[in-house]
């Protein structure tokens, strides 16, 4: 299945080098925790995710076609 | 090593200045910075004090790491008793004034009094003058700035602009053009004082023993915890970065907090920024540079920051990036606290718009928009009544339950509906409502803490404002995600003892119990640490959450939970014990 992926800020650098891209996972299926997990990215790193305009959880299932925006983790205010 | 031990009183009133010794239990007990210059407002200042007469005192303070290259360090904090709320008083401020302060050869600088005619203090190391301020009053700080750095040459300035002159309960200290100590009037205190502008030039230096050893452990800090991913947001992004995530979960003010979504959210969010980028800025020691100089149109500025354009932009019902820019650069120049006047302006926005009082301005009303910066700062036209804020408005006018403001400060841009720890957060902040001494929001509505229940909130606030506060007393700067742990480590090497976690955070849980000393010995008790009624009774429409308030009860229960947490009595008043315990 594809997704259509933005990984902000310093997130980028698990991608291919553009923020957002096209990313084509083998299943035809995957929870937001196992796309971070096969993306590499450390959970620490990762804030909050959102899928579509909403703010998902790790266990939000992706059937594909979906925009998954990740962010990074935030501090101060 | 750690400080200079010397700290410099100047009395405007008499043009005398004398170089005394720091109080050396006091800077064991509360580091520096917030804790130390509270400590000695609390000592100083004669309870009841009216916080505009010339017995007020301003108080810079620098920290024990200040001018070291200890990263994410440079800032300077400044302190007075507030002329907005009547609280304690502290702000923090970035660029490049704290290290030169030092290099000056003081850890702190207080100034009392009142001079007869406007002056501005110049210091260099033992030297100190009063000079005229005759040409540069009336003037913005952009302007002032720049015409002392003409006569001095290269100085670090902090100067109050037309805000501050005319004595506004939000007028800033600007330095560097861009940077400001933004709340609760600070920059009034030194205007009631005649005092335009303070600078400094320091031609000495901090000793550090064996240089070779602390600058491989702070470079190896700063490469595994400082420049990592996360914290390297703040470069990359910066605080916009936030309008998508307060977008998301439903917590950007929106037309003076009657929602916590805004349609036009992409025209002003990180990227849109992003696209208008022309440099960053650092301050001192810092790797991080968040600063974000952007030009866009005519008009340009370092920022806008999150409250910017959670206050200025959504929460003024206003989507044109270059028309916020202008309106931040104003508010700059002048010296007015964007927070505060992005709040005066929609609240009078939704009084217009309610028919409660027309000040002829609405939502979304750029030109008149672009107008208030001036009139608010020089008191003319409906700035006049926008200048004394909107607690002072809403007694005038009426709107009592929807004028947004704790304490008299007004509301930073976390929506308490969709964050409720926030609204705790704000209600027990030491000097009215502010994000800084806690933002539980960044695990809560934006992380994994369910934001619409209370369960766990009270001590989650209660530990960030105890974390907080020893951050803001060693002076590390907020966008470090720095733990109590790191902190201990680096004060080690150049307090040179050894720093306990455990110690860091009974100095954080002091300072925060002696700012609610001072506060109390004011009058203040449980009655004013509530939030507008709004939040209590009024739900949310749009977004995530739509249907959503904060009730009464639910708040009630927090408070109590939270105040017995502290120790604190049912009427927020701190038990001897807790006093005994903490050496306060």
């Amino acid at each position: 299945m594809q997704i259509s992926l933005k990984l902000r800020g310093p997130l980028k650098k698990y991608g291919p080098g553009a923020e957002t891209f096209e990313y084509t996972v083998n299943a035809n299926s995957c929870t937001v925790r196992q796309l971070i997990e096969i993306m590499n990215i450390p959970p620490s790193s990762v804030s909050f995710v959102t899928v579509g305009d909403k703010k998902a959880g790790l266990d939000t299932l992706l059937e594909g076609n979906e925009e998954v925006t990740v962010y990074p983790r935030v501090a101060g205010g | 090593m750690a400080y200079t031990g010397n700290i410099l009183r100047v009395n405007l009133s008499t043009g005398k200045a004398v170089k005394e010794k720091l109080n050396e239990n006091w800077a064991k007990d509360y580091l520096g910075g917030k804790g130390l210059a509270i400590k000695y407002l609390y000592e100083e200042l004669k309870p009841g004090l009216d916080p505009w007469s010339e017995d007020n005192k301003l108080i810079l303070m620098t920290g024990p790491l200040t001018g070291t290259i200890a990263p994410n360090t440079g800032k300077l904090a400044v302190a007075a008793k507030s002329p907005a709320t009547g609280t304690i008083l502290d702000c923090s401020i970035g660029g490049h004034f704290a290290p030169e302060l030092k290099y000056a050869g003081y850890d702190a600088v207080i100034i009392e009094g009142k001079a007869k005619v406007p002056v501005y203090l110049y210091l260099e190391d033992d030297q100190l003058e009063l000079r005229s301020a005759a040409g540069l009053w009336g003037k913005g700080a952009h302007e002032t700035e720049h015409s002392i750095a003409e006569t001095l040459g290269d100085v670090v300035t902090l100067a109050i602009g037309q805000a501050g002159e005319n004595l506004l309960p939000f007028a800033c200290i600007s330095s560097e053009l861009y940077r400001q100590a933004g709340r609760g009037g600070i920059g009034a205190v030194m205007g009631s004082k005649n005092l335009k502008a303070i600078s400094v030039r320091g031609t000495g230096g901090l000793k550090i023993p064996d240089i070779r050893k602390v600058s491989m452990a702070l470079n190896k800090i700063k490469r595994e915890d400082t420049m990592d991913e996360e914290n390297m947001w703040a470069y990359t992004d910066g605080t916009p970065m936030i309008v998508e995530l307060s977008q998301t979960t439903g917590i950007l003010p929106t037309r003076n907090f009657q929602e916590g979504t805004f349609e036009g959210h992409e025209n002003v969010d990180s990227e849109a920024v992003k696209g208008v980028l022309r440099a960053k800025k650092a301050c001192f020691a810092c790797p991080l540079a968040c600063g974000n100089y952007v030009e866009k149109g005519k008009s340009r500025v370092e920022g806008p920051e999150y409250e910017t354009l959670a206050l200025c932009s959504s929460n003024c019902g206003i989507d044109d990036l270059e028309a916020v820019i202008e309106f931040n650069r104003l508010c700059d120049d002048y010296c007015l606290d964007t927070i505060s006047a992005g709040n005066a302006v929609a609240f009078a926005m939704e009084l217009t718009e309610k028919g409660i009082h027309d000040f002829g301005i609405r939502f979304g009303d750029i030109d008149k928009y672009l107008q208030m910066p001036w009139l608010i700062s020089n008191r003319e036209g409906i700035g006049a009544e926008l200048a004394e804020g909107v607690s002072s408005m809403a007694d005038k006018f009426g709107g009592k339950d929807f004028a947004m403001h704790v304490k008299k400060l007004e509301i930073p841009g976390y929506e308490p509906r969709g964050s409720w720890s926030m609204g705790l957060a704000y209600g027990t902040s030491d000097r009215g409502a502010c994000h800084l001494r806690a933002w539980p929001a960044a695990v809560e509505a934006f992380g994994d803490l369910d934001p619409f229940t209370i369960e766990g909130k009270a001590e989650l606030v209660k530990d960030m404002q105890d974390d907080n506060s020893v951050k803001f007393s060693a002076i590390f700067c907020d966008f470090w995600a720095i733990s109590t742990g790191r902190m201990a480590e680096i004060l080690s090497i150049f307090l040179e003892r050894e720093v306990t976690a455990e110690e860091l955070t009974t100095i954080g849980e002091r300072v925060y119990n002696l700012a609610r000393l001072f506060n109390e010995r004011e009058g203040f008790t449980r009655k004013d640490d509530y939030l507008p009624r709004r939040i209590y009774d009024e739900k949310l429409t749009t977004g995530k959450t739509s249907g959503k308030n904060l009730p009464f009860e639910e708040y009630e229960k927090m408070l109590s939970e939270y105040y017995a947490l502290r120790g604190w009595d049912e009427k927020g008043i701190i038990t001897e014990a807790k006093k005994k315990a903490l050496n306060l």
